[in-house]
């Protein structure tokens, strides 16, 4: 049975088989949640993110696949995630610690490529991120996350998060540029 | 700001994010979830019932109340026009008299 089947199956009052959508895309939508909120706090946004999709199923249109959409709604709690944190004011990662700043200093301008391969195996390495990623807008956190970190073309992204080509593009150069000047004001210290 | 370091820093936070691995599922997740998503349903339904129940209640006294609604409008409708009418008729001499200024 597939997907669209399934939500035809939900709508039409057999709410026990949501649980085939939950088991068949969880796995998949922590591993992208993961990817935008802290590891520890990726299960609870999961588990936000099926509840919102079950009271939006009505919306859903089989026209694209259902991952899809799903998706779609993962990223807007990821989004909603940190409006929430800036929101209440909360540091969900504390200032960076003498062991990162002293990290920072360690690398050098011209490190070999292996290098770079195992400075990113630290620690230091995580929490430089974290912290970095936290000083972003959390839309544009979320669209850095997906075009640069992950790689993933501009033309998914638009379509992931409902905006136009343009739009991921500016948004994509300008939260690039913010999280170099950010870390530039790191090294200035 | 040395640049060069600067994109060694970028490069190497590049590298951290795709080695993200992500954490499994916890335990009976999908459990937690459709214990919510079926409370959810109930009272999904529980709005509907107390909107059947409430409207199958109070349609009978409603629609009584419209009709009376409606057959007091249309009546002072008439007596209303056929007022106007009458004054009409009757020209602004009878106007004075209603309004009490000739006797």
């Amino acid at each position: 049975m597939n997907d669209a089947e399934i939500v035809r199956r939900v709508l039409a009052g057999d709410v026990n088989a949501y649980a085939l959508l939950v088991d068949g895309h969880g796995p998949r939508m922590l591993g992208i949640i993961s990817r935008h909120v802290p590891p520890d706090r990726a299960p609870e946004v999961a588990h936000e993110t099926f509840i919102r999709a079950f009271e939006k199923l009505g919306t859903y249109r089989a026209e694209s696949p259902f991952g899809h959409w799903l998706v779609r709604i993962a990223l807007r709690r990821c989004a909603d995630f940190w409006r929430d944190k800036a929101r209440r004011r909360e540091t969900v990662f504390s200032a960076l610690g003498p062991e990162t700043m002293d990290w920072i200093e360690s690398i050098p301008s011209d490190a070999p490529a292996g290098g770079l391969e195992t400075l990113a195996e630290e620690n230091e390495a995580g929490t430089l991120l974290d912290w970095a990623l936290g000083q972003l807008a959390p839309d544009d956190r979320v669209v850095l996350t997906l075009t640069h970190m992950d790689g993933q073309p501009l033309a998914d992204v638009a379509e992931l998060m409902g905006w136009s080509l343009a739009k991921v593009k500016v948004r994509s150069f300008r939260a690039r540029r913010k999280l170099r000047e950010v870390l530039g004001h790191l090294l200035d210290r | 700001m040395d640049d060069g370091r600067l994109d060694q820093i970028e490069q190497v936070l590049v590298l951290r994010a795709r080695r993200r691995h992500p954490s499994a599922l916890p335990a009976g997740f999908t459990g937690v979830v459709m214990r919510e998503v079926r409370a959810l349903a109930e009272r999904r339904n529980d709005f509907w019932s107390l909107f059947a129940l409430a409207a199958r209640r109070f349609v009978p006294a409603g629609a009584l109340a419209a009709t009376a609604a409606c057959g007091y409008a249309l009546v002072s409708e008439r007596v209303l026009s056929q007022a106007l009418l009458t004054l009409s008729l009757h020209g602004s001499g009878t106007s004075y008299i209603l309004a009490g200024l000739l006797p």
